[in-house]
């Protein structure tokens, strides 16, 4: 198996098969609801940080039971859905946050009716203010006694630094494979990428530093074939599912760059990290990176980010999208559409999704209509 | 199985093009102000805390430079210590003709605002992108009940660009620590307001608006003990939309103490003589969430056709314990703390924010406190995280109370969303259990 097929493979599994092995050698795993929780602490406290994701749920219906589908989000419904199932009695224990409504409930949920071992809920405040930045950083400090206190461990200053090392590196590297995408002909596909991004949040941070560098080597001088795609940013979407990547790519596109959960934005920036004050620089940097929509009157940054990766990568039309009730990312197709003159190429009507993947059919026949339009 | 066609709910003629582009605080002044002001004196009063919000939006145009805008979870108090007017530019859709919500609703959609946006804030975005409404010297938002509010902060960032927005991050917990929180970030807020209007805080000025919102506590706390009292000496449906008003908006204010008086007194009185609302009493309900503001008719069909009087309501509720403190002398961080607590405990803000259990237990407090026989959530369904507590509040409210809670789907103010017509097909086989259980005939 290739570097790049194993990859693929993790990030399609839920759990992986380093999942298995890390459980092995007694270690545990605890799964993080969102990206503002800093899988670096939960390394440095010795145990897997494993992000929770929706892929292989076929249903939500068990999850509907608490959460509505008239109301809520079929992304964190998904999750809930296979945590009722069983799929996640892997998990050690879980972490949540306020990163939107549907996921802090979806949390809350899951301690309520499922009661694991562990749980532990960070606040993370949606302002850069001072004082909201200090409240975070004693969000962390919780958030490290509560994991030394159940994993009967202490977190150093320099298992975190060390922690805080790799993850950077991640990014680096993440971020090496991303810009790859800027070739005329790149070797990989945007689906590819999107599991490898996959994989990235739910393997050993040590193991992802090998095997990204591993398939830098492998790729760097390849080129992709030849033929004339439609060169995509998508913009909006939640999950980890692949589907909308691979609708794209099967009707004549190529997705080159994102703005999503699981994706650049996940990556884009490094923690800055001051061993004098531990806790409050990496507070201070997760908050400081480049915004989701969760944080306040952060649309400007993304759009910039736009801006660019639509130079950079030679974006010919931009896909919007969102997850059916998603408010934070819903209100930015607003944004978009005010300035669509501005950037230049063309944008998809917003696309509304729904995670489970059941409306595949219409996915594909508006994305090959917007394909089509973008070739003619 | 009763017959509902034969009740009157309104009907909307959606087939007119209105002009929205017009100005909304001349629109509500005008239709609103003038209709309150027509109706017979011995129940002009019950509108009172309406008339007073629009006469201090009609007073922005004398005073461009008092304009602050605030969201609606906002305590208002902030806005009244520093001599400013309190503009939520959401609540106009609450008070705007329904016709006029669904065409601005329609605008939001053309412009690419989701379609699952409430239309309480959906039906404000199409002017505030397109610049009708007024420019404001300052923005107080905060990040609570729900993502739709983080939405619409940015909205507004988008709107007023040049403005700087003072947004307040509301703590997850209830304890002291979330009180902290909230006070320095309050402190922070009148820093904000002083740089932003020029004025300056006057300490005087905010004891005075803190002991007046006390006070305005007090008096409601007080009715609120009456209303207990079966039959209702004054069903909650019948003052929803006043009572609203006065809690998330005019808080602060002598003339909602004025008004709260004459609410206690009218109470009282028709406590003492055994009076109930309009009609007799035969259950009780306690009406959680959301109400059909576009048509209020659903509650004289309940009370008429089953007896069902809506006795406590969500937003009609008092949450906030004002400390016991001496307002006249109390010092800057007493204050601070009081208004932290106040914003905290802030009708909605308080459910949506934190864990949900809390909406829970409001809940059963209510029904508890209230002897409900039954309990309605009736779902905005753009409130999210209250809506993924309702199968829980349901089932507690049957293992503690031994009540039955009925889940449906409305939409505060778009009746394209569910009908009242629809709510009544969900409603009557609930109330029809209910009269059952009581033995009552509807």
């Amino acid at each position: 198996m290739s570097v790049l097929e194993r990859l693929i493979e993790y990030g399609e599994s839920n759990p992986n098969v380093e999942v298995e092995e890390w459980k092995k050698t007694g270690n545990k795993v605890l799964g993080y609801w969102c990206s503002y929780i800093p899988p670096e602490i939960i390394h440095a406290a010795g145990a897997l940080p494993y992000r929770l994701r929706g892929m292989g749920a076929t249903g939500t219906d068990k999850a509907d039971h608490d959460m509505s589908p008239v109301c809520n989000c079929s992304f964190p419904r998904a999750v809930l859905d296979l945590a009722h199932r069983g799929k996640y009695d892997f998990l050690d224990g879980i972490l949540g946050m306020n990163g939107c409504d549907h996921t802090r409930r979806a949390f809350e949920l899951w301690v309520e009716r499922l009661q694991p071992t562990f749980s532990h809920f960070v606040y993370v405040p949606r302002t850069r203010k001072q004082v909201s930045v200090e409240k975070y950083a004693q969000e962390l400090e919780k958030l490290k006694t509560g994991l030394e206190k159940y994993l009967g461990t202490e977190i150093t200053g320099e298992a975190l630094q060390q922690s805080v090392d790799l993850y950077n590196d991640n990014r680096t590297l993440l971020k090496q494979v991303q810009e790859l995408f800027k070739k005329d002909r790149p070797p990989l596909t945007g689906t590819q990428f999107h599991h490898i991004i996959n994989a990235s949040v739910s393997i050993s941070p040590v193991r992802l530093n090998l095997l990204l560098r591993e398939l830098l080597e492998e790729v760097k001088d390849l080129d992709g074939p030849e033929d004339d795609k439609a060169r995509l940013m998508i913009v909006g979407w939640v999950g980890d599912d692949t589907m909308l990547h691979r609708i794209i790519e099967e009707s004549g596109g190529l997705v080159v760059m994102d703005n999503c959960c699981f994706g650049a934005r996940a990556f884009w920036d490094p923690v800055v990290f001051d061993s004098k004050h531990p806790l409050a620089s990496l507070g201070r940097s997760y908050l400081d990176r480049t915004g989701c929509p969760r944080m306040f009157a952060t649309f400007n940054e993304r759009y910039g980010m736009f801006q660019q990766a639509v130079g950079d990568y030679r974006v010919d039309g931009i896909v919007r999208t969102r997850l059916q009730f998603c408010d934070l990312h819903g209100v930015e197709n607003v944004f978009f559409h005010k300035r669509k003159e501005q950037l230049g190429v063309p944008m998809s009507a917003p696309m509304v999704l729904d995670y489970i993947g059941q409306d595949e059919g219409r996915v594909r026949t508006r994305m090959e209509a917007f394909i089509e339009q973008l070739q003619q | 199985m009763s017959d509902y066609k034969g009740f009157q709910f309104k009907t909307y003629d959606f087939s007119k093009q209105l002009d929205t582009h017009i100005d909304l605080i001349d629109l509500l002044h005008n239709t609103i102000g003038a209709d309150l002001k027509k109706r017979p004196e011995n129940v002009r009063w019950l509108f009172e805390p309406v008339q007073q919000y629009l006469d201090e939006l009609a007073a922005l145009r004398e005073n461009p430079d008092k304009l602050v805008y605030r969201h609606f979870t906002f305590a208002p108090e902030i806005v009244y210590a520093m001599d400013c007017i309190s503009y939520v530019p959401e609540a106009l859709t609450f008070m705007m003709p329904t016709e006029y919500l669904c065409a601005l609703v329609d605008e939001g959609r053309e412009m690419d605002v989701p379609d699952h946006f409430c239309g309480f804030l959906g039906g404000v975005t199409a002017p505030l992108l397109t610049g009708r409404l007024p420019k404001p010297k300052a923005i107080l938002h905060c990040n609570q009940p729900c993502d739709n509010s983080v939405a619409w902060g940015s909205v507004l960032a988008e709107s007023f660009p040049d403005t700087e927005m003072f947004i307040l991050d509301n703590p997850y917990g209830d304890d002291e620590e979330g009180v902290r929180f909230a006070a320095e970030q309050l402190r922070e807020g009148f820093n904000y307001l002083e740089r932003m209007t020029g004025k300056r805080l006057d300490l005087d000025r905010f004891r005075e608006v803190m002991a007046k919102s006390a006070e305005a506590y007090r008096l409601m706390y007080e009715i609120n003990e009456y209303k207990k009292a079966i039959p209702c000496p004054i069903p909650t449906s019948s003052i929803l939309r006043p009572i609203s008003v006065a809690f998330y908006a005019l808080t602060g204010t002598e003339g909602l103490v004025g008004w709260l008086e004459k609410h206690l007194a009218d109470t009282k009185e028709r406590y003492e003589k055994g009076t109930g609302g309009w009609r007799e009493e035969k259950m009780r309900v306690v009406w959680n969430l959301s109400w059909p503001i576009f048509d209020y008719g659903v509650y004289d069909w309940m009370e008429e056709t089953f007896g069902a009087i809506a006795v406590a309501y969500h937003s009609a509720e008092p949450f906030y314990q004002p400390p016991d403190i001496d307002y006249g002398k109390a010092s800057y961080e007493e204050l601070l703390r009081a208004l932290a607590l106040r914003n905290n405990n802030h009708a909605m803000g308080r459910q949506g924010r934190g864990h949900f259990m809390t909406f829970v237990n409001d809940t059963l407090k209510w029904c508890r406190e209230f002897s409900a026989d039954g309990a309605i959530f009736a779902g905005h369904w753009q409130c999210q995280a209250n809506w993924a507590a309702a199968q829980i509040t349901k089932e507690k409210l049957m293992e503690e109370l031994g009540i039955p809670m009925l889940i449906m789907t409305v939409d505060q103010l778009d009746p394209r969303v569910v009908s009242a017509e629809q709510m009544v097909s969900r409603l009557e086989p609930f109330l029809e259990m209910l009269a059952e259980k009581k033995g009552i005939k509807p």
